[in-house]
C-alpha cells in the first residue's frame, strides 16, 4: 500500500482531473445502459456474490435486465436511443454500499481469527 | 498405569516392581506415614498390608497429614431477601443476591402470540430464533465470539404470554454479561437475510413437529379450549413464514410496538438490584415507557380437535378449564394435582422421584400394556388454563383411550376416591420438586422475572409451602369437581376413525 504521505503529495494532481473522469466514465456507461455497480462480477469475486444474494430480488432483476440489453446492443454494434440515454444515471450505487458491509463483516472475522463462511480454497 | 494404583497382589506390578519403585516411593511418601526411600526390591513393599488382602489405602473420612484445608462455606443465617427497583421508564427490576461465583440474569417481557394480530402470527415463533443475532451494535459473529470469550449460556424462549432473554456466566463478568443481554433486546437489527436464513430453518422445525403427535396435541388443545388470545398459534403456521421472511418489517414492527418498559421486567439471582440499575439505566431505561400490558381477554371455553394422520397410533387429551396462576390456591391444587395423577411412558425405567406410585402409573399404564404414554398434563397462564389427560397407543383404539382417560377423571371427582397417604405424598413430592429446582440458580432467576410479570412482585417462598400443606384430600376433589363442571376439551390426533363426539363425551360429566 502506498503511504498516506505520498498519496497527499499527488491528492492535487488527482483531484484535477477526477470530475472529468467521472463524466467520461458516466458517458461511456450510459452508451450501453450500464450502472458502475453492473461491472462487479459475482463469479469473479465471492463476497460481491454475497453481497448480490443479500439484496431484494427487485433489484437483481433490474440488473440483469440491463445487462441483457447492453449484451444485445454491444451485439448489434448501436448504442442506446439519446432520450433513453438522457434517463441513465450509471454512477448511482446499489451494490457498494452492501459490499462494503460485507467486507467489513469479513474483516471482523479475519481479525478474530476466523475465515469466511465461504471461499474458494481447497480443503 | 499410574504407579500409584500398583497393587501388591497385582502380576504387572511385581514384573514392573523395580521400575515403578521410585515413582511409587515418591507416592508412598505422601501417603503412608512410613516412608519408603529409594529403591522398593519387590512390590510388595510399596503397601504394606495391615491384614492379608485389605489395602491400606488411607480412609477418605480421615483429613490427609500436612494437607491444608480451605474454611469450611458457611451459608448466611437467613435466605436473602428480594431486591427491587424500578428504572424511570417503567422496566422492573428483581435481584436475589445468593452467594455462589455464577450469575443468572434474564430479560422477562409481558409478550406472547396472545399479543399478535392475524397478519404478525408467527412473530413471537420468529424472535425466539432470532435472539441475539445481528443489534446496531454488534454483529451475531461478535455476539458469539463474546459469549465463548466469557463463557456465558445464553437463550432465549417464546411462549403465549412472555419472552425470555436469559444468560447464566460467572460473577466476574456481570457487567458483560448484562449489557450484551440489553443489547440484545434493546436493539435489534432485524436484518433481513438473518431472517431469511432462520425462515429455511423453521420450514425445517416444522416437517419434524408434523411428526411429533404431542406437539400436535398441544397445539390443537390450545386454540380449541381458548378464545381471546390464547387460541392463537404459538408455532408458525406454514403459511406464514413466507409473509415472514418476505416482509421483515412485519416482525420488527410487532417488536417494536410490544417491546416498552412498562412490559419488560429484569430478574436476576447473584447480583443486586442497585447495581443492576445503575448497570441497566443506559440500555434497558432508553426504551420508550409504552402503554402496560393489554386486558387480557382469554377464556377457557372447550372444544374438539380432530385430526386424522396414518400411522401415528392413537393419541387422545381429554382436559377441562382449570385456574390460572393469579389464582394462587387454585393454581397451587391443580400443581398437586398434577403430582398426584402422575403417568408417564410406559417404557420410562423408573427411579427415585418418577412418579411410578402415581395414580395414572398404577392404575392405567400398569394394567394396560398397549398403552404407551399416559399423563396429566396442564397448561396454565395468567388467568385460565386447562389440566387434562394425555392418552396414547398405539394399538388400542381411539375410542377406548377416551373411555380410559374420562373413568380416570370421573373417579378423581369422587368423593373419598383419594386417600390421605397418597394425598400426603403427593404434596411433599411437590414441594420436594420446587426447593430442589430452586436450589439452580438459572430457575430461581426464571422463577423471580415470572412471578414479577404475573403477580407484580415475587411471593415469598413460605406462601406456596403453605398453600401445599393446606390441602386436603377433599379440597382436591372439590377442585377436580369444578374444573369438571366446564365445557370439557377433546383432542386426538392419528387414527382417529372411531373417535367420540365432544357432546357424547360432555354427557358423561353431567
Amino acid at each position: 500500500m502506498v503511504l498516506k504521505s505520498v498519496q497527499a503529495i499527488f491528492r492535487p494532481f488527482y483531484n484535477s482531473f477526477r470530475a472529468a473522469y467521472r463524466e467520461r466514465v458516466a458517458n461511456d456507461l450510459k452508451k450501453y445502459g450500464l450502472r458502475y455497480d453492473d461491472l462487479l462480477d459475482p463469479s469473479g469475486n465471492m463476497d460481491v456474490a454475497a453481497a448480490m444474494s443479500r439484496l431484494p430480488q427487485e433489484v437483481l432483476d433490474a440488473r440483469n435486465q440491463r445487462l441483457k440489453r447492453a449484451l444485445d446492443i454491444s451485439l448489434k454494434h448501436v448504442y442506446l436511443p439519446k432520450d433513453i440515454q438522457a434517463k441513465q444515471t450509471p454512477l448511482e450505487p446499489y451494490l457498494r454500499p452492501m459490499l462494503r458491509q460485507v467486507q467489513a463483516e469479513m474483516k471482523e472475522r479475519k481479525m478474530l481469527g476466523t475465515k469466511k463462511p465461504y471461499d474458494r480454497q481447497l480443503p | 498405569m499410574p504407579p500409584a494404583m500398583a497393587h501388591a497382589s497385582s502380576p504387572l506390578a511385581r514384573a514392573f516392581g523395580s521400575l515403578v519403585g521410585p515413582l511409587c516411593a515418591m507416592t508412598a511418601r505422601r501417603n503412608l506415614a512410613p516412608v519408603a526411600v529409594g529403591f522398593a526390591s519387590s512390590a510388595s513393599e510399596l503397601v504394606p498390608s495391615i491384614a492379608p488382602g485389605v489395602s491400606s489405602q488411607p480412609s477418605m473420612l480421615t483429613p490427609m497429614p500436612g494437607v491444608p484445608t480451605p474454611p469450611a462455606y458457611v451459608p448466611p443465617a437467613t435466605t436473602p431477601a428480594t431486591e427491587t427497583a424500578t428504572l424511570p421508564n417503567g422496566v422492573r427490576i428483581a435481584t436475589e443476591n445468593t452467594d455462589g461465583p455464577m450469575i443468572a440474569a434474564g430479560i422477562y417481557a409481558d409478550v406472547g402470540s396472545m399479543h399478535e394480530a392475524p397478519y404478525q402470527s408467527g412473530a413471537c415463533h420468529l424472535l425466539e430464533k432470532l435472539a441475539f443475532k445481528s443489534t446496531a451494535n454488534r454483529t451475531h459473529f461478535r455476539f458469539v465470539r463474546e459469549m465463548e470469550a466469557i463463557g456465558v449460556g445464553m437463550a432465549a424462549a417464546a411462549s403465549r404470554e412472555q419472552l425470555v432473554f436469559h444468560a447464566d456466566a460467572l460473577r466476574a463478568f456481570t457487567p458483560e454479561v448484562v449489557e450484551m443481554l440489553a443489547d440484545a433486546v434493546v436493539n435489534p437489527a432485524f436484518l433481513p437475510w438473518e431472517i431469511t436464513a432462520e425462515v429455511e430453518k423453521m420450514k425445517l422445525e416444522l416437517d419434524d413437529l408434523d411428526k411429533n403427535p404431542h406437539q400436535q396435541i398441544i397445539e390443537g388443545a390450545h386454540m380449541a379450549a381458548f378464545t381471546g388470545g390464547l387460541d392463537k398459534p404459538l408455532v408458525a403456521p406454514r403459511h406464514q413464514l413466507d409473509v415472514l421472511a418476505k416482509h421483515p418489517e412485519i416482525v420488527a414492527e410487532f417488536y417494536q410496538t410490544n417491546m416498552c418498559g412498562k412490559r419488560i421486567a429484569f430478574a436476576a439471582s447473584g447480583a443486586s438490584a442497585g447495581e443492576m440499575a445503575r448497570l441497566l439505566e443506559p440500555t434497558l431505561g432508553a426504551l420508550p415507557a409504552g402503554n402496560p400490558t393489554p386486558a387480557d381477554g382469554s377464556a377457557y371455553v372447550g372444544g374438539e380437535v380432530k385430526t386424522n394422520a396414518v400411522g401415528m397410533g392413537a393419541n387422545v387429551m381429554l382436559a377441562f378449564g382449570c385456574p390460572g396462576w393469579r389464582d394462587v390456591k387454585g393454581s397451587v391444587g391443580v400443581t398437586v394435582l398434577n403430582v398426584l395423577m402422575g403417568g408417564g411412558g410406559s417404557f420410562s425405567s423408573g427411579g427415585p422421584g418418577k412418579g411410578m406410585h402415581s395414580r395414572l402409573y398404577k392404575r392405567v399404564l400398569q394394567k394396560n400394556a398397549s398403552i404407551v404414554n399416559c399423563s396429566f398434563v396442564n397448561s396454565m397462564f395468567n388467568t385460565t388454563g386447562f389440566a387434562g389427560i394425555l392418552i396414547s397407543s398405539g394399538e388400542t383404539p381411539a375410542s377406548h383411550l377416551v373411555d380410559i382417560a374420562s373413568a380416570e377423571l370421573l373417579e378423581l371427582a369422587k368423593p373419598g376416591a383419594l386417600t390421605e397417604e397418597e394425598v400426603a405424598r403427593a404434596k411433599a413430592s411437590a414441594i420436594s420438586a420446587v426447593l430442589f429446582n430452586l436450589e439452580s440458580k438459572s430457575i430461581a432467576a426464571e422463577d423471580i422475572g415470572r412471578q414479577v410479570l404475573t403477580y407484580g412482585a415475587k411471593k415469598d417462598l413460605k406462601e406456596y409451602v403453605d398453600a401445599v400443606n393446606a390441602l386436603t384430600p377433599k379440597a382436591l376433589q372439590e377442585l377436580a369437581a369444578s374444573m369438571m363442571k366446564s365445557t370439557p376439551t377433546l383432542v386426538s390426533y392419528g387414527d382417529v376413525a372411531d373417535m367420540p363426539r365432544l357432546s357424547m363425551i360432555e354427557s358423561r360429566f353431567k
